[in-house]
């Protein structure tokens, strides 16, 4: 259940649209980054709704997560948001995203999409992610 | 069973499914085993069998993990300075700004490990001077502590006066336990750690690309543990080698051999040619041994045997038989005079007469009418009659010796004729002259009446004789020269010859040995091209498996990296598809690309499963990749450190900052540099700091219901406190050497937090019931309820304690853990 913002990161990254060139790669990955937000919300509006509308500061609602879906599932959403969030500002010693990178982390978020939107209403099960030997 | 107990037994198996013939099968084994087993199945002799050999190395069985870097007065370090690592898998981040002196840390591992002075050496003349640290006076040491799994502790020590140049130049001491080795005597991994560089700085991973194809396939052959199966083919190549130049040698001189008998004028030379025939490996030696060895029948046999006999056989004595004849002529010419003929018939008739006067007595003679018969006349008459005797047997005699005397004079004559005669017939093709004048000779000499009587034969033969024992001197003269000559002419060629034939014999009794090395090399080769695609196999996809990672938007697709050829023509081959179209991985890749091309192709090479190191040392991976790469080496490293010790240094926090995003656990030290190259190491971001400060921020995020964080900050607390029980478990346990598996394993069974701290403060899993009160003792009653909220809060409880207290105390414990 995706919204606008994945079909305009899409037509971004498929078409040219006139007054984007240089802009569009952060842009886009900008409008990926809102998406994955977006189905957050989705997510926690699903298993607690409190959570969903209490605070806009990714870093707590981020730290819940693996309370809920499990480690593997809020670690690549935690990897997606960090890296997408890193193509969307501006660095002075790092070049812009490419477009390769643009779509392999678009993969990534569709996959994530479908998983955040099957993850069941968890029991609470506390944060499992103990300490596994490294 | 050791590596190569396992390699003999994979090719045995193979040898044995590709169908190869069983003594070439033990041909190859033999050659695996040893020089000695091979020579010994090559003169006929048994396999023998695995396990009865020395082959059995004593190999390292712990695992030999890293546990601390002391240097100092080397590269950018001055004073000493340790980096302490934890000598167990796990990844371990040294990070530290350009010229911090972090680099300088793996060059000192690798130096000491690898010994690879040579490799100082070859460098440029400023790198060489600028080994030892400048703001350095004194000694310049660098020690390395390896843990071995259930074995004591090995210490690397090499350090260097203050005034050495030449890295090399330095004293080096390896200590086993506390135990100082004598010189020279290190254990035997060490000299693995070349095969396998459990290093990888900016300058191996550039041998991707800047190594020729052979020098690339060499750095890459250790990983398959080959080695032994490359030495037996060397063994067999050695002697197919030895027997291939004897082979060759022999065809060499067999074309020598022909010229050499063709200039020679003599039958023998010829016989031999033709036995030779046209080709070395078809001549009938059993016809060219008769040949040297005289045994064989040549065309001019006859000439020579009659030479021979010539030299061997006197002339006969003619002259004395002559001599003999003559005297007995002679002898009988003086009877001759005396008429014994007439004496016989006198004694004839006297005898008449005294038989008459025996029977009729006393009478007048008859004869003479004159004389009378009577007794005076008897005596006188007996006498007469035996005198008269006398005279004829004289007669007699001499007539007989002149008999005898011709007798054999003929016969020596008739053998001289038949002797020299045939002599003659069978020297005069050879030696025509001699031969001729004797047969003239012969043709003069009388022969000799059948009878004797005939005054002057003897004489007349004896002038005759002359000219034949002449013609006879000369032709034995002849046949003499001839035989020397015909002597001298075969010595040099005979002697080639037999030295030929003794060569010969070697190469034919070893024809069917090099027909089997022949068989053994090809059936090697095919063995080891299997073994190797399988293990290569499997090495291929942990290079293709990290270049995947690596790669992350690179249009760059590594296919099946191959290993291929052998000898002058090895090489690996990197085959690549740039958007499907197929191209060559050093052509069409970017400087980054290839940086992480060569860290998938080496890393693999530094965790083989047959190194006996547990841990790789990657120096400054990073450099120009760009972001997506890092986050993928941070993904293969975290993997890889799920089993070994890794130890990176870099440069920037790129690395760091994605291996927190992406969840992995690793311990990171900063390297700092004051000024006069003090360096100082700082360990940063623990895990359970980090816990910690999650558990912290999400704490005082009062905005999101307390229900929902409190088991989540009470995990994330809980987390914090068992990541430090385990890190003080560990640390004491490595300290008695024990087994990172056996480790390992107590903390695996140690699941609740209670069970953890068990271990960590007790040491003992069955002391479970002994930890409120050892916490009450040593910390006080609030460790005891801060533990209990944290194992309650984390299944829902959370009226207990306040959220901010319940991080605040356990910052606290975490402090006391510590």
């Amino acid at each position: 259940m995706s919204t606008v913002y994945l079909a305009t990161a899409d037509q971004l990254l498929r078409t040219v649209l006139p007054g984007t060139r240089g802009t569009w790669p952060r842009a886009c990955a900008w409008l990926l980054r809102l998406e994955l937000e977006a189905a957050l919300d989705g997510f926690w509006g699903r298993v607690r709704p409190e959570i969903a509308t209490a605070t806009h500061a990714q870093r707590p609602k981020q730290l819940m997560l693996p309370a809920y879906t499990g480690p593997d599932i809020a670690r690549r959403v935690s990897y997606v948001w960090w890296a997408l969030s890193r193509a969307g500002h501006h660095h002075y010693y790092e070049l812009g995203i490419t477009v390769a990178e643009l779509l392999r982390l678009r993969d990534e978020l569709v996959l994530l999409l479908d998983l955040l939107q099957k993850c069941a209403v968890p029991t609470m099960m506390g944060n499992s992610s103990t300490v596994s030997p490294p | 069973m050791s590596d190569e107990t396992l390699l003999f037994h994979d090719l045995t198996a193979r040898l044995r499914s590709l169908g190869v013939p069983q003594p070439v099968a033990d041909l190859v084994l033999a050659a695996y085993q040893g020089d000695q087993g091979l020579d010994a199945v090559l003169a006929g002799g048994e396999l023998t069998q695995p396990g009865q050999g020395t082959r059995e190395s004593p190999g390292v069985e712990g695992d030999v993990w890293l546990e601390a870097v002391r240097v100092e007065g080397f590269r950018g370090v001055g004073p000493q300075a340790t980096l302490a690592l934890r000598p167990s898998a796990g990844l371990t981040l040294v990070i530290g700004r350009n010229g911090s002196g972090k680099s300088s840390f793996a060059e000192a591992a690798e130096l000491v490990l690898t010994d690879d002075s040579m490799r100082w050496a070859q460098r440029p003349v400023v790198f060489r001077e600028g080994w030892r640290n400048l703001h350095h006076d004194g000694d310049s040491e660098i020690t390395v502590k390896l843990r071995l799994d259930g074995q004591a502790p090995v210490t690397l020590r090499r350090r260097w006066g203050k005034d050495a140049t030449d890295p090399s130049d330095a004293e080096v001491t390896t200590f086993v336990g506390r135990q100082r080795q004598p010189a020279g005597q290190v254990p035997e991994w060490l000299g693995r750690a070349g095969a396998y560089r459990p290093f990888l700085s900016a300058r191996d991973l550039e041998r991707v690309i800047t190594a020729k194809p052979a020098e690339l396939y060499d750095a890459l052959a250790p990983i398959l543990g080959l080695t032994p199966l490359s030495a037996a083919d060397t063994r067999l190549q050695r002697r197919r080698k030895e027997r291939d130049d004897r082979g060759k040698a022999l065809r060499e001189s067999f074309t020598l051999l022909r010229a050499e008998l063709g200039e020679v004028d003599d039958d023998r030379a010829r016989q031999a040619l033709a036995a030779l025939g046209r080709q070395a490996a078809r001549a009938d030696l059993a016809a060219l041994t008769a040949l040297v060895d005289g045994t064989a029948a040549a065309a001019d046999h006859p000439t020579e045997s009659a030479a021979r006999r010539l030299l061997d056989g006197d002339l006969p004595d003619l002259d004395r038989a002559l001599t003999a004849l003559h005297e007995a002529e002679a002898a009988a010419a003086r009877l001759a005079g005396s008429d014994s003929a007439a004496a016989a018939r006198t004694a004839v008739l006297l005898r008449q007469a005294l038989d008459l006067h025996s029977v009729e007595g006393d009478q007048p003679c008859p004869v003479c009418r004159a004389g009378w018969l009577d007794a005076g006349w008897r005596e006188g008459a007996e006498a007469e009659v035996a005198r008269l005797g006398e005279v004829a047997a004289e007669a007699r005699t001499a007539h007989n010796r002149v008999s005898v005397a011709h007798g054999d004079a003929s016969h020596l004559l008739r053998t001289v004729r038949r002797e020299l005669g045939a002599a003659v017939a069978a020297l005069e093709t050879t030696m025509p002259q001699p031969a001729e004048r004797l047969r003239e000779a012969l043709a003069a000499l009388p022969v000799l009446a059948s009878l004797p009587g005939t005054a002057g034969e003897a004489e007349a033969v004896r002038v005759s004789w002359l000219p034949v024992v002449a013609a006879y001197t000369d032709l034995v003269e002849s046949a003499t020269r001839w035989l020397v000559r015909r002597q001298d002419a075969w010595r040099e060629p005979g002697a080639s010859l037999r030295r030929w034939l003794d060569a010969a014999a070697v190469v034919r009794a070893g024809a069917d040995g090099l027909a089997r090395l022949v068989a053994a090399r090809t059936a090697l080769g095919a063995a080891t091209n299997a073994i190797r695609a399988e293990r290569l196999a499997a090495f291929v996809g942990q290079s293709a498996r990290i270049w995947l990672r690596l790669r992350q938007e690179s249009n760059v697709e590594l296919h099946q990296m191959r290993m291929e050829g052998t000898n002058t023509q090895r090489r690996v081959k990197f085959p690549v598809s740039v958007d499907g179209v197929e191209a060559n991985a050093l052509a069409v890749m970017s400087q980054g690309e290839l940086h992480a091309l060569g860290l998938a192709v080496f890393l693999p090479r530094a965790c083989a499963q047959a190194s006996p190191y547990r841990f790789v040392v990657v120096d400054d991976p990073v450099q120009s990749m760009d972001p997506a790469k890092v986050d993928g080496l941070a993904e293969v490293l975290g993997e890889i450190a799920e089993t070994r010790q890794v130890v990176v240094f870099t440069h920037d926090d790129r690395l760091p900052e994605a291996v927190r995003r992406l969840g992995l656990e690793a311990t990171v030290w900063e390297v700092g540099r004051r000024e006069r190259s003090v360096v100082e190491l700082r360990r940063a971001n623990d895990p359970a700091d980090r816990y910690l400060a999650d558990a912290y921020a999400l704490a005082a995020a009062k905005q999101l219901p307390e229900d929902a964080r409190y088991p989540v900050v009470a995990g994330f607390c809980r987390s914090a406190l068992e990541a430090a029980s385990m890190d003080r478990y560990r640390a004491r346990r490595y300290a008695t050497g024990e087994s990172y598996e056996s480790v390992e394993k107590a903390l695996a069974q140690a699941v609740k937090v209670q069970q953890r701290l068990t271990l960590a403060l007790l040491d003992d899993p069955d002391r479970g019931g002994d930890l409120y009160s050892h916490l009450n003792q040593a910390y006080g009653r609030w460790a005891t309820d801060t533990v209990k909220a944290v194992a309650a809060g984390t299944h829902g409880a959370h009226d207990a304690t306040p959220l901010p207290q319940l991080v605040r105390r356990t910052g606290d414990l975490l402090a006391k853990l510590r």
